[in-house]
């Protein structure tokens, strides 16, 4: 248990140092804005209680906000993310995959296919609400919609890239 | 009730994430400085449209009161505007003076902006000084009649010594009874009241005469109102009346005043200076 617990707080650290230190300082344009440390909460287990959840969800967020003084934008996406993987995992056969050693949603799961689907939508609703609540503009919609996209590209290749790099492919 | 709280118990998961939403759109609202201005420009906006309608609606209801204000209003200005100011008195007595003479006084509009009536020796302040051409000396009236003298001038302002002052002295006539004699000077009593010294207790008084400034006054010009009298009384052995001068200018609510100029006083001056070069 403080094993795991110390696992996921060294990896929410290191997530959000490279999102602060290296993802939010790139500069790759005003529509393009990727945030791979959403990936957190992807690397959740299907054991985690669903409060436990909502709360890291909201907790992760607004560690983001604190540093990037982006206070409730970042912590009221991820919770809707962390909401979001709640509910999506209700409609995914869990103990079939607990059973196959399967710990959370991931490409050997669900097939590559479906997993970047997965991934995808995921990041598309974090990254509307979140670009959503920058603009607070609902002329301005268009907009954070077509950033949301083209963002959703980039967080998607970043996870993915992120996950090629840190996490071993008997368990991906 | 139970069936509220169960409906919450049952869906307890959905109401945190609710609330925790709620928390961070509070967040976002409160902490964020482009979001805060939004919000608070829109709910301003919304607030303003309906307070502004609602008013709209109830100016009907004062419609009645504000045009009564409004009228009220309209009178006090009407009473303000130049053309009200006649000298009556002035015009009343010039019907000795020759009609051909030239202009002999113009005045100057200032403002009363400082004034005491309650010390024996009181000042006014002016807001019209030696750039709009006043100087010490000159005569200061009311529309109700006389003011005092100006004592001193900055170039924004000036002291007048008031009539309410011991120092003051100012020569009457009671046109009435043909009467141009005495001076008019004030005990520091009572601030509505100047007193006529210098009567002989002969001279047939009544109440309610009106008395004015004579031409032998220095400052004034002849004619302008100082008061009527009040009471008077011939106190022992004396030969003089004791003579009380209801004021006509309310000095406890004094405005607008006019400064004297008089073009001939130059001339006066350097004739009375010869007087003294004589001795």
């Amino acid at each position: 248990m403080i094993r795991e617990l110390a696992k996921y707080s060294f990896t929410v650290i290191l997530l959000l140092m490279l999102q602060l230190l290296v993802f939010s300082k790139l500069n790759l344009g005003y529509m393009f804005k990727p945030f791979p440390y959403i990936w957190f909460i992807f690397l959740l287990p299907f054991s985690t209680n669903r409060y436990t959840m909502l709360v890291l969800g909201f907790l992760t967020g607004f560690a983001l906000d604190f540093f990037s003084n982006t206070y409730g934008l970042h912590a009221a996406a991820t919770t809707l993310l962390a909401f979001g993987r709640v509910i999506v995992d209700r409609r995914l056969n869990i103990e079939t995959a607990q059973r196959e050693g399967y710990e959370r949603p991931g490409r050997g799961m669900l097939g590559l296919g479906s997993y970047l689907l997965y991934l995808t939508g995921m990041c598309f609703v974090h990254h509307t609400i979140l670009f959503y609540y920058e603009a607070f503009r609902f002329s301005l919609l268009p907009q954070v919609l077509l950033t949301a996209l083209l963002s959703t590209t980039g967080t998607v290749a970043s996870v993915l890239l992120l996950e090629a790099i840190f996490v071993k492919r008997s368990i991906r | 009730m139970n069936v509220i709280i169960r409906f919450i118990q049952a869906n307890a998961f959905y109401f945190f994430f609710g609330l925790l939403q709620l928390i961070c759109l509070i967040q976002v609202v409160r902490f964020n400085s482009y979001q805060q201005s939004f919000y608070f420009n829109t709910s301003r906006s919304f607030a303003g449209k309906i307070i502004a309608s609602r008013q709209q609606v109830l100016d009907y209801f004062s419609l009645k009161s504000m045009n009564a204000q409004l009228m009220q209003e309209n009178l006090q200005l009407r009473k303000k505007l130049n053309e009200n100011f006649m000298f009556r008195d002035t015009t009343h007595f010039r019907n000795h003076r020759d009609s051909i003479s030239a202009t002999r006084y113009t005045y100057i509009k200032a403002h009363v902006i400082q004034s005491s009536t309650n010390r024996i020796n009181n000042f006014l302040t002016l807001n019209a000084g030696s750039d709009a051409g006043v100087k010490p000396g000159m005569a200061v009236l009311s529309p109700g009649g006389i003011v005092g003298v100006v004592f001193d001038v900055s170039p924004g302002f000036s002291l007048v010594l008031s009539v309410l002052n011991s120092k003051f002295r100012v020569s009457p006539m009671i046109p009435d009874i043909g009467f141009r004699e005495g001076f008019i000077s004030w005990d520091g009593k009572d601030p509505a009241y100047v007193q006529l010294n210098g009567v002989n207790k002969f001279e047939k008084l009544r109440k309610g005469l009106k008395v004015y400034t004579s031409q032998y006054s220095p400052n004034f010009p002849d004619g302008v109102e100082i008061g009527e009298i009040a009471s008077f009384s011939v106190p022992g052995n004396s030969s003089f009346y004791e003579i009380n001068v209801r004021l006509s200018t309310p000095f406890t609510r004094l405005g607008g005043v006019y400064v004297v100029k008089d073009i001939y006083r130059p001339q006066i001056d350097s004739l009375n200076k010869r007087i003294e070069n004589l001795d």
